[in-house]
């Protein structure tokens, strides 16, 4: 099986929080790093539940197509070694300026930094900030 | 003070341009056409240039270019429509107003930016009618229009309680009695806009699990949220408000879906903002 994290040559960051710690992988990979042969762990479904792929079965080409027009960003894949865990973001531990960082400390200081979704609406910031003009998204919807 | 008293009997904010209303009248009514609606707005050639620029915009993504409101209107219907109509008036309304404290380009374009971030997690949710959502998210802050236009000094008195830490949202209650999102519910409770829209941004600040309203205040909420946190505009806040983690779990999105939305919200925000101001 092809053996990738899938994400690091695109964007070109190291896997490591600011604080240096290693990120952890589980299953969660995001739609544009996913590959033929991964294999889904859970049903593939739409956002209103529509079952695209049931879990089992390795997926083609024409599934990989299938998840992209349905816009699925995110599938649980049984293979460790392919996936990020969507719940820590990917935060480049080098590139945004000090002084970003601060005005960025003060802008989030009244929301609280460990809820989910604002550690990724931060991390969007600081790849914008390491110099990453569209945060690191290749969208394709 | 109630927060009805601070849109009464102001000389700036009365009634929406007649054109909205003759717009919704001739939504509402079952018998209306498309062809009649098309000369109801076309007897406004500002309001039918803006909204012709708006659906040959990208936003939109109509592969031929769309030359005449009857067929805007069949592309988009009448619902989408007349909310287009009434986020082109207020605009075009407040155009004319500048506030000291308040930098007017600035202001809408956190209130377009958050309108769209709305439309765009609306589209996610698959809610029907997802211009609404936009609609909503432009007119979130208007009460603070209202309050820097009409109460400058005790305006003045809130920013410096809030440079003090805190909320803005706080201070103005502390100040004023009533803060810009129970003050903008009024607004367009006098106008006489939808209950549900006025609900909406009554609560966006803190929506309530227990109202009907509930999913619509935290999809403006997240917007608002989102938009603070990109820096996209601003108005009179300063720091990212603070998400409720209740209204995020409640919309059921993804962490994943966020930096694709964001970057979305980015490119569409400069293309609206580029068509509206």
């Amino acid at each position: 099986m092809l053996k990738t994290n899938g994400f690091s040559e695109r964007s070109g960051f190291r896997a490591k929080t600011p604080v240096g710690k290693e990120f952890y992988f589980m299953g969660r990979v995001r739609t544009d790093d996913l590959r033929p042969g991964m294999v889904p762990r859970t049903e593939v479904s739409t956002h209103n539940g529509r079952v695209l792929i049931q879990p089992g079965q390795p997926l083609t080409e024409k599934h990989l197509q299938i998840i992209k027009s349905w816009g699925v960003t995110m599938v649980d894949i049984d293979d460790e070694d392919f996936s990020v865990d969507s719940d820590l973001p990917f935060l480049p531990d080098a590139g945004a300026p000090e002084a970003e960082r601060k005005a960025l400390e003060a802008l989030f200081q009244h929301t609280d930094r460990e809820h989910p979704a604002i550690r990724e609406l931060y991390a969007y910031r600081l790849r914008k900030s390491a110099g990453c003009a569209d945060g690191g998204v290749v969208d394709e919807r | 003070m109630s927060a009805e008293s601070f849109v009464e009997g102001t000389v700036q904010v009365g009634t929406l341009p007649a054109i909205f209303f003759k717009v919704n009248q001739a939504v509402e009514d079952p018998e209306t056409s498309f062809s009649d609606l098309g000369r109801i707005i076309g007897a406004d050639s500002g309001l039918t240039a803006r909204l012709l620029k708006i659906v040959n915009s990208p936003y939109y993504g109509f592969e031929a270019s769309i030359e005449t409101l009857e067929h805007a209107i069949t592309l988009v219907g009448m619902q989408e429509v007349r909310d287009m109509v009434l986020a082109t008036t207020v605009i075009r309304y407040f155009r004319g107003v500048d506030g000291e404290a308040l930098n007017m380009a600035s202001f809408w374009l956190h209130s377009i930016a958050c309108g769209i971030a709305a439309r765009n997690i609306a589209v996610l949710r698959q809610e029907p009618g997802v211009e609404r959502y936009y609609v909503a998210g432009l007119l979130h802050d208007i009460g603070r229009l209202v309050l820097f236009m009409n109460h400058p000094s005790e305006m003045k008195d809130a920013l410096e309680r809030y440079e003090q830490g805190g909320l803005l949202v706080d201070a103005e209650l502390e100040v004023l009695g009533a803060d810009h999102a129970q003050v903008g519910a009024a607004l367009l409770a006098k106008w006489k806009l939808s209950d549900r829209l006025a609900a909406t941004v009554r609560d966006h600040h803190a929506p309530n699990s227990g109202a009907e309203n509930f999913t619509d205040a935290a999809i403006v909420h997240l917007a608002d949220v989102l938009v603070h946190g990109m820096e996209l505009g601003a108005s009179g806040e300063r720091f990212v408000p603070p998400l409720s983690a209740e209204a995020w779990k409640a919309l059921g999105l993804d962490t994943g879906d966020l930096a694709p939305l964001l970057a979305r919200v980015e490119l569409q925000a400069d293309e609206m903002a580029q068509t509206f101001l």
